[in-house]
């Protein structure tokens, strides 16, 4: 089925169409909120709301960027959202705590292990995804569709609407973060 | 000690970049192969009065309509106010000016001349 075909049958509501985007895009869209997120029931959550809401916003696609493009959009937008919220929860938690209103201890979320790292190199690559979680929201969104989705720069600069040389710089600087987050590391460990 | 701290920060290094390499090569992960019946389930779910409600609050144009009305109001409130001021005042004036007017006019029953009536 073409691309064009797909979304006219999007627009018109057409389920079995629903089911074929879903069923192509499924793992890319979870694999990327997983590498936001980093928790694969989390990133369960996210992947499924961002097809609710692609399916409930096809009418407003304008078919000017690829369909797998606009779902990177949603699946980014989704994945800092809930992020976002997750923070929230837990500075309102730790502030109820002060108060002693919530007895319940605010907890980290485990070590996150990426199922797709090749097994002698997993125990490095939880380091790196716990510096990655520490990294300003664009600067993660790049390096994300950059090195977990594997997009080269101008697919990067079309998912987050910004130019190529403003992705290079994200993706130079996230970079710089991660190579100090590290180094810190080490030092601490040493 | 100088060159102890000079190693110290080559390994550093050497450790940071094993690590950043540490996700080249891998493969994607895998979703849920019942993920398609579970958005299936959400989309059918019925959603009830309350939700819909919340939903709509919680959308940042509700909350802009909100406090631009709530400006209005205001705004209005305050307008109307001043207005009414104006008219209190004016109708003071003229009330002033009449009652002036009367004190001083020849019609006034008061008078400070005795008039060959009065005898």
């Amino acid at each position: 089925m073409g691309e064009q075909e797909l979304i006219q049958q999007l627009k018109s509501g057409s389920e079995p169409a629903f089911k074929y985007m879903v069923t192509t895009w499924q793992d890319m869209v979870y694999n990327t909120a997983l590498g936001l997120v980093q928790s694969e029931m989390d990133a369960e959550d996210v992947a499924q709301d961002v097809f609710v809401k692609a399916w409930e916003s096809i009418e407003g696609f304008k078919g000017e960027s690829k369909l797998s493009t606009w779902l990177y959009r949603i699946t980014v937008t989704k994945s800092l959202d809930y992020l976002r919220s997750r923070k929230r929860k837990k500075r309102f938690a730790y502030v109820q705590s002060i108060f002693g209103l919530n007895d319940e201890l605010v907890v980290d979320p485990a070590d996150f292990n990426h199922p797709g790292v090749v097994a002698e190199k997993k125990h490095l690559s939880v380091t790196l995804f716990k510096a990655m979680s520490e990294l300003p929201e664009q600067q993660k969104a790049a390096f994300v569709l950059s090195r977990v989705e594997g997009l080269n720069h101008k697919e990067v600069s079309e998912v987050l609407g910004t130019s190529v040389p403003a992705v290079e710089s994200l993706l130079q600087r996230a970079k710089l973060n991660l190579r100090k987050k590290l180094e810190t590391t080490y030092r601490k460990d040493a | 000690m100088k060159k102890f701290k000079n190693n110290n920060h080559a390994a550093a290094g050497e450790w940071a970049d094993k690590v950043l390499g540490s996700i080249d090569g891998m493969e994607r992960a895998a979703s849920n192969p019942y993920l398609y019946t579970r958005i299936m389930a959400q989309l059918n779910q019925p959603e009830n009065n309350w939700e819909k409600v919340a939903n709509w609050i919680s959308k940042p144009a509700f909350a802009f309509g909100a406090v631009a009305l709530f400006l209005s109001i205001n705004v209005w409130v305050f307008i109307k106010d001043k207005e009414a001021e104006n008219a209190n005042m004016a109708v003071k004036a003229r009330q002033t000016e009449q009652l002036l007017a009367a004190e001083f006019s020849g019609n006034s029953s008061y008078s400070l001349v005795e008039t060959n009536d009065d005898k």
